[in-house]
């Protein structure tokens, strides 16, 4: 039996790669695949959970959790494609027209 | 036993995950992070929670990265994103504060205030016949809105990449 | 019978109205936009005769029960204003004036005003003055009073400031504003006072309690005085705004800037007369307090020999006749102080008439003359304008006391009850400087009849001629009028006496008419006599240059110097508030408006954007960063969870 802690830190480990890799990889890609990660953590936590306290929700949610992130891939892909043909470009610092 | 494969695995994700970050290739990195949804799949199945971890491997590990390489292969932008870096200091920060991160969750779960209770005996709740009678009936509402979640990506993605006819554009 | 009455009286006031309504929306031509309003004032004239008859019709006792409110004018808590008119014997007089030598002077000016610029606007105006006026006198509160009180203020304005293109015409106007404008602010806290008092403001409410307010105490700027002294006292400095007694009465005799018809107007019928009319239809508030009775008394004394002192020395033909206006409005003021309020009338109404004459005479000399106002380039228009002439000489005869004309009579009611007494006293010393400012009176005028008409022209530059028919006409009725007005109150028979006793049997004011006092009349026609005489040995029988000294120079020195500069009174204030004032102004605009005000606006606005100048480099741009930051509060948010609220 491995004790939820394990699982928890190792969510905690895997949720701060993702972000290391948003925070400095700047291909559009990669910090989108980055974030799935991020995601992926949070699943992994959730699940962990509900064995933990012996409760389905927490595996329920994360089957929501995974559609969503489909949904969201799709569109977030998209948005890349749409980027990409006007900028001809993924890397996320080109893409800075907000600047003040 | 349990423990030696968990650690196994632990490390096999978190390997992949490193390396899906550290790859400057774009289509290698998508390969890591398969690898990487396939370990988290494996410890679904020691959390007894069959029915995600096959979920995980076809939805995450096969639809969505295979999205992934599909967009990453027709924008032909598997290298050579990373020239501009507008900003160079922002990678030691980052590093620094994903360590705090993970100091203080380590710090916070293994020297806890209150004691936790012990994990409980195995159960059978991932069984996918009790998923899905809750998920049909509690969870019956966020369902179907789920499914209409889908639809409206569905048309986003449509719509954002459609090429867009002379004239129409805004 | 009383219906008629309630349909006549809003006519009254709504033909004026539709007069100027008709003229600014519909007429363009001017002679056509004089017809309109003449016969507007004419209708109105016609109506309020008729209304008058009525009323003389009724029973004594219900003559001042003709109180018809047309709707509700202000309805808020306490303040319950109507919209309604009173039309009582004092009323009615005043608006038989008000019509009748306005109706006069509307015909008069379509001959005037037919070479003026904006002729359709100057008719209008004067018939919305007729038509505040008119509101005045009618109204049966005092709300409704203070608003065709400020009526007459707004369109005197703009009448004197009709020739705009003409600076002293602009800074007349402004003039004659602002100093109503404080003399209003007096009538205003009176107001006031008397809403805080009695609840309302409705004569019917008021006056029957009036003998309330003199038990009363009140603590103000000139410590506790009777309530009855100061309300008496605001509406006293109300009243020298709007009659031009001391202290405000410089703007008046500067009113002439506007056109000669209607400085008659200002002068004679409307406007000076209503601080008159405030304090006759007061006489219950002002019975209740001796002190500002008698104050009254000395103030309009003070103003009427000031004022006919200053009009020895001056030369323009309308400036003197301006401060004979002053003079005769002390006089008027004089006798409602003294509690003699049909002699105030009396002579109200008489100087209505014949001042109207003089002023539309001296519109006519200047007519003729092509504009020439100086006295001094005048002389011998006998010949050239013998209507003119002799028209003035009727009006003349009236201002100067001369008996069987008009003036004699009326003045000497106010001088008889100056020595007679009445229920404040006598007042021998006001009486006798009266007489002396009534033989002061005679000799202006028979100065100025000497150096316009007697003589020989002393500039030839112009060719004088007399003016048209419809000119002359109003000047031939008001002729007639100035001449027989004496018989409305003929001593012995005192018809105006008797007519008014109803309004101040109200207040417990009426007077036993006064018998004819035929010594006083002897003493003040002889000397009138004499002093006209003197004018005409002085200034008639030779023959001046067109820019002469006055002669009088010579044996008055600094006085004379006194009457001709108006005693420097203008120039008193002007040092003494004008300049002030202006410095006051521009300090205001120069230095604190800019470094105060805009310092204060612009600063803010400098902060803000030297903020957001400093703030705007936080926005990269750059999405890598905006995450590191969310990143950072993600940090800070969990650390507070996991160590702050658990531990």
């Amino acid at each position: 039996m491995v004790p939820t802690e394990y699982y928890v830190l190792l969510s905690t480990v895997l949720f701060t790669i993702g972000v290391i890799g948003v925070l400095t990889r700047r291909s559009a890609l990669v910090v989108f695949m980055s974030v799935e990660l991020m995601l992926n953590s949070a699943n992994l936590a959730l699940v962990a959970f509900s064995r933990q306290w012996n409760h389905v929700d927490g595996q329920i949610l994360t089957f929501f959790v995974i559609t969503v992130a489909a949904a969201e891939v799709a569109v977030g892909l998209a948005l890349l494609v749409g980027i990409f043909r006007t900028r001809r470009t993924t890397n996320v610092d080109e893409v800075n027209t907000m600047r003040g | 036993m349990e423990i030696a494969f968990f650690i196994i695995t632990a490390l096999l994700t978190i390997g992949a995950a490193v390396a899906m970050v550290l790859s400057h290739n774009a289509v290698h990195s998508a390969l890591w992070l398969v690898l990487n949804f396939f370990g988290v799949a494996v410890l679904y199945l020691l959390l007894n929670a069959p029915f995600l971890a096959m979920v995980q491997i076809t939805v995450y590990a096969g639809a969505i990265m295979v999205l992934f390489l599909f967009v990453i292969m027709l924008l032909g932008s598997e290298q050579g994103q990373e020239e501009v870096n507008g900003l160079p200091w922002q990678t030691p920060v980052a590093l620094v504060m994903g360590l705090l991160l993970v100091v203080m969750a380590g710090y916070a779960l293994f020297f806890p205030g209150t004691p936790v209770p012990t994990t409980q005996t195995p159960n059978e709740i991932g069984a996918p016949d009790i998923l899905a009678r809750k998920l049909f009936s509690t969870y019956l509402l966020p369902f179907e809105i789920t499914s209409v979640l889908l639809l409206v990506a569905l048309i986003g993605a449509v719509v954002l990449t459609m090429k867009s006819r002379e004239g129409d554009r805004v | 019978m009383e219906e008629t009455l309630f349909t006549l009286i809003p006519a009254i006031i709504v033909l004026p109205l539709l007069g100027a309504l008709i003229n600014t929306f519909l007429i363009r031509d001017g002679r056509r936009a004089g017809m309109v309003a003449s016969l507007a004032c004419g209708a109105a004239f016609v109506v309020g005769l008729a209304a008058f008859a009525l009323l003389a019709g009724l029973p004594h006792e219900e003559q001042t029960h003709i109180d018809l409110t047309l709707w509700q004018w202000i309805d808020a808590g306490p303040l319950d204003v109507p919209f309604g008119f009173l039309f009582d014997p004092l009323s009615a007089v005043m608006v038989l004036l008000i019509t009748g030598v306005g109706s006069l002077i509307h015909v008069f000016s379509i001959g005037y005003m037919a070479h003026d610029a904006r002729p359709v606007r100057y008719f209008v105006y004067l018939n919305l003055f007729v038509a505040a006026m008119l509101i005045l006198v009618l109204a049966n509160n005092y709300l409704l009073l203070f608003l065709g009180w400020e009526g007459v203020g707004l369109c005197s304005y703009l009448l004197i400031g009709h020739s705009f293109e003409r600076k002293e015409a602009r800074y007349a106007s402004m003039k004659a504003f602002v100093m109503n404008r404080i003399g209003d602010f007096g009538l205003m806290l009176a107001l006031l006072a008397l809403f805080q008092h009695f609840g309302s403001l409705n004569y019917g409410v008021i006056f029957p309690r009036a003998a309330e307010l003199a038990g009363q105490q009140i603590n103000w700027v000139l410590g506790p005085t009777a309530l009855a002294s100061a309300i008496a006292f605001c509406m006293l400095i109300g009243v020298s705004g709007k009659s031009a007694q001391i202290p405000l009465w410089t703007w008046l005799p500067d009113a002439m800037a506007g056109p000669t018809p209607a400085s008659a107007l200002i002068h004679a019928a409307t406007m000076v007369t209503s601080g008159v009319y405030l304090i006759v239809r007061s006489h219950s508030i002002f019975l209740q307090t001796q002190a500002i009775s008698n104050l009254t008394v000395y103030v309009g004394v003070a103003t009427a020999f000031v004022a006919a002192s200053i009009a020895i020395g001056q030369y323009d033909i309308k400036r003197v006749l301006a401060f004979s206006t002053v003079s005769q409005l002390g006089f008027m003021v004089a006798a409602a102080g003294m509690g003699a309020y049909t002699a105030a009338i009396f002579h109200l109404l008489t100087h209505g008439v014949f001042k109207a004459l003089l002023f539309l005479g001296a519109g006519s000399v200047i007519h003729g003359a092509h504009d020439v106002q100086d006295m001094r380039r005048m002389g011998g228009l006998r010949s050239a304008m013998p209507t003119t002439f002799l028209t003035y000489m009727a009006g003349t005869l009236a201002l100067s006391g001369i008996p069987i004309w008009a003036g004699f009579f009326s003045k000497d009611e106010i001088i008889g009850s100056a020595f007679h007494g009445t229920r404040f006293g006598t007042y021998p010393v006001s009486g006798t400087i009266l007489i002396i400012t009534a033989a002061l009176t005679a000799f202006y005028m028979a100065r100025q009849v000497s150096l316009v008409f007697l003589g020989q022209q002393r500039d030839t530059s112009y060719h004088a001629h007399e003016s048209e028919p419809i000119m002359t006409i109003p000047l031939w009725i008001l002729a007639v009028g100035s001449t027989i007005a004496g018989i409305i109150n003929f001593p012995g028979l005192h018809f105006l006496d008797h007519f008014l006793e109803p309004v101040f049997e109200v207040g417990h004011a009426v007077q036993e008419p006064l018998e004819f006092n035929i010594p006083l009349a002897i003493i003040t026609v002889v000397l009138a006599l004499a002093a006209g005489w003197v004018a005409y040995q002085v200034y008639g029988k030779r023959q001046w240059k067109k820019t002469f000294r006055d002669p009088l120079a010579r044996y008055l020195g600094v006085f004379f110097e006194g009457f001709e500069q108006r005693w420097y009174a203008d120039d008193v204030y002007d040092t003494m508030v004008v300049r002030p004032f202006k410095a006051t102004a521009s300090f205001l605009s120069r230095i604190l408006d800019p470094l105060g005000i805009d310092g204060l606006v612009n600063g803010a606005a400098w902060l803000v954007g030297f903020g957001g100048r400093g703030l705007r480099r936080a926005q990269t741009g750059y999405v890598r960063s905006y995450t590191l930051v969310f990143f950072l509060g993600v940090i800070a948010v969990l650390g507070y969870f996991g160590f702050a609220t658990v531990r």
